[in-house]
């Protein structure tokens, strides 16, 4: 009777103390759950709706036939894959990715001079540079495009300033050239170049650098051996954000170029526009996009993780 | 001194004014401006508000706003830049909700086809009913009867070119042969940047049907646009930048354009060329997602009455298909080519039809443009 009251009692007061315990953990559960909810929620929202779903769309039409007047027929298809295979669009892809490599290559060479400046010498100037090279970002591209359109012309601002000077005596023809459109891709993207590598390098302790110099290394030596690999995150992660859009763009060389060069988002363009043709465009759309995650997955595997966690 | 000058500027232009009305009024009797039915204005006062999805930049603004000043009916405007992105979004939405749209003739053959248009009532389009001529619903093959748009305007292609800088004398000119072949004025000259458009006038100039899908002819056509090609300083569908700057010295566009061009800039001529081209109208047409709908009848009828098509047509430069406007505009548009079209021209030209628009003739032409533009 007393061992069944005792037991009881026993049980009673582990039912008392349990309870709160595990009320308690499931309070903190959720309220962590909560907070990776509200953290994470709108960004998830976000990423859902404008990104995975278009995608998704993309995808689904890439797979669909289109009728005479090119409307979406829905009957599965792998002819858009097969008419990837078509050289034609061989060209145009290797094009675009010639010319991102270079808009990639120049936006290089342009930033680490400028971002080693700023972030070396810069002082107390610093944060006005950088605002200095974000600016230029806070109106929207295609009118950033259009005042370049305005500085090339034959009419524009280099041409009137050359035959001022008397250096030459006919305006020459910038605009409409290849050298147009890769002059605008540099221009569009080249913050998104500096910006990553300029947090690397004012990340670099400048201790490294007096070390380097006082065991006798020369400026190149102690560029490639100590500034070059402490910042390759910064490099990768520039690499990133400048390749994956120029590859895909389309303003530039519409607008730059006069619509007659093609890159993959010219072509991209014309399948869903003139040639009617919105299966055959939604699968070029969704191989570049294959492309370009090949090419993340690249960098990541051979550039490490930090690169990319420091583009983000 | 300087007050007089004032004083007598401003009587003069008084008098001008005076003189203006009293034509206007003759002539608005001459040429009454039909009411829709009372039914359909209630029920469009009724709704409230009117959704527009028309060409960015191109209509003249009065025109909105004075619709929404008569009738107080709010006008909530979409806009596109070209028929491709219009015929896009039906394709991917066939209900958009839009109760009065503004394709070419291009993008209502494929909008008919997909079937988002709904029949117009034209009862409740008097104007429409009154004005629209016998002659060109021949042509207008797609929609008999303009049961489902009502054109507006009509367009044709051509160049417009600056006689400062070309020789007017060639006598090329009037030809497209003078767009098309070797000429003096490599990298001065702007083509269209539509595909059937540009290929289509080229077949012209040869000699074909603005429509063909054959093989032989379509290739002929590519070597001529590849030639072409290093020329051409840019395809840009509205060149109008490059024009006034004098950039561009020879520009293929809408013939209409080259009129608007010229009120901005003297020297500039347009030229309809004799090879004949596309007869193109630009119908309103109300899409069956319409929420509006009366209001859209009642939209479509302001248009289409004689004052209000004399401004649209004088502010866009083109064609007019009324007929009224034709007998209202003034004698210097009547001069400008291509705005008053004759019987024998009209022959010469063709309206796009299904051989350009599908299956190999669609194909070939894509091909031609993707490798034009690579």
């Amino acid at each position: 009777m007393a061992t069944t009251a005792e037991s009881r009692l026993a049980e009673s007061s582990r039912v008392q103390t349990a309870s709160p315990e595990t009320s308690g953990e499931r309070e903190m559960k959720r309220r962590h759950r909560f907070q990776v909810a509200t953290y994470l929620g709108p960004i998830m929202f976000v990423q859902v709706l404008f990104v995975l779903a278009p995608l998704s769309f993309i995808l689904m039409f890439s797979v669909l036939k289109t009728g005479p007047y090119g409307n979406i027929v829905f009957e599965l298809t792998l002819e858009n894959y097969r008419n990837l295979l078509d050289t034609g669009y061989a060209t145009v892809f290797f094009k675009s990715i010639y010319y991102a490599l270079q808009t990639n290559f120049v936006c290089i060479l342009l930033s680490y001079p400028l971002a080693y400046y700023i972030a070396r010498y810069g002082g107390r100037w610093k944060a006005s540079l950088l605002l200095l090279i974000v600016i230029p970002s806070w109106t929207a591209y295609i009118i950033r495009l259009y005042a370049l359109k305005t500085i090339l012309g034959s009419n524009g601002l280099i041409n009137n300033f050359l035959i001022d000077l008397g250096v030459i005596q006919l305006p020459i023809q910038f605009l409409y050239t290849s050298y147009a459109v890769s002059a605008g891709l540099v221009y569009t993207w080249l913050p998104f170049m500096v910006l990553p590598l300029y947090a690397a390098l004012e990340g670099l302790d400048s201790s490294l650098w007096e070390a380097a110099k006082d065991l006798g290394a020369t400026p190149v030596r102690r560029f490639f051996r100590v500034t070059l690999p402490l910042t390759r995150g910064g490099l990768l992660a520039g690499t990133l954000l400048v390749f994956i859009p120029s590859l895909g763009d389309w303003l530039v060389p519409h607008l730059l170029g006069g619509s007659k060069f093609m890159m993959a988002g010219t072509l991209v363009a014309h399948k869903f526009t003139a040639a009617g043709d919105i299966p055959g465009g939604s699968c070029l759309a969704a191989a570049l996009a294959f492309v370009l995650l090949l090419l993340i997955y690249f960098v990541i595997r051979f550039g490490g993780r930090e690169s990319l966690e420091q583009a983000l | 001194m300087k007050r007089r000058w004032i004083i007598t500027t401003l009587f003069l232009f008084l008098g001008y004014m005076i003189l203006n009305l009293t034509s206007v009024t003759a002539i608005a009797a001459e040429f009454p401006d039909y009411p829709v039915p009372e039914e359909c204005l209630q029920q469009a006062q009724k709704e409230g508000k009117l959704h527009i999805y028309d060409w960015a930049d191109w209509w003249p603004e009065e025109i909105y706003a004075n619709f929404e000043k008569k009738f107080g009916i709010t006008i909530v405007r979409d806009n596109f830049a070209s028929d491709d992105e219009y015929v896009a979004k039906f394709k991917l939405n066939p209900n958009a909700p839009y109760d009065v749209t503004l394709p070419s003739a291009r993008g209502m053959i494929q909008l008919k086809a997909l079937g988002v248009l709904s029949k117009l009532n034209k009862a409740w389009i008097p104007n429409a009913v009154q004005y629209l001529p016998e002659e060109n619903q021949k042509l207008i093959w797609f929609d008999p009867h303009n049961a489902y748009g009502i054109p507006t305007d009509s367009f044709f292609y051509g160049y417009a070119y600056n006689v400062k800088y070309v020789d007017s004398t060639d006598p090329r000119i009037g030809s497209w042969g003078f767009l098309y072949e070797e000429n003096p004025y490599a990298g001065r000259i702007t083509m269209l940047d539509e595909m059937f458009v540009v290929v289509g006038n080229a077949l012209k100039y040869l000699g074909y049907s603005y429509n063909s899908d054959n093989e032989k002819e379509l290739m002929e056509v590519r070597d001529l646009l590849m030639k072409q090609k290093s020329r051409v300083m840019a395809y840009d569908s509205w060149p109008k930048r490059l024009v006034l700057e004098q950039e561009a010295w020879l520009s293929n566009c809408w013939v209409g354009d080259s009129y608007f061009y010229h009120q901005e800039l003297d020297s500039i001529r347009g030229c309809l060329p004799k090879e004949g081209t596309e007869f193109g109208v630009d119908p309103l047409v109300i899409p069956k997602g319409a929420p509006h709908p009366a209001a859209a009848h009642l939209f479509i009828n302001y248009v289409m009455s004689p004052e209000v098509n004399t401004q649209l047509i004088l502010g866009i430069g083109y064609t007019p298909n009324h007929k009224a406007t034709r007998e209202m505009v003034p004698q210097s548009f009547k001069d400008w080519p291509g705005t008053i079209i004759d019987e024998a021209y009209l022959q010469k030209c063709e309206v796009i039809n299904e051989k350009a628009l599908t299956g190999r003739g669609l194909e070939m032409r894509s091909k031609i443009w993707e490798e034009l533009k690579r």
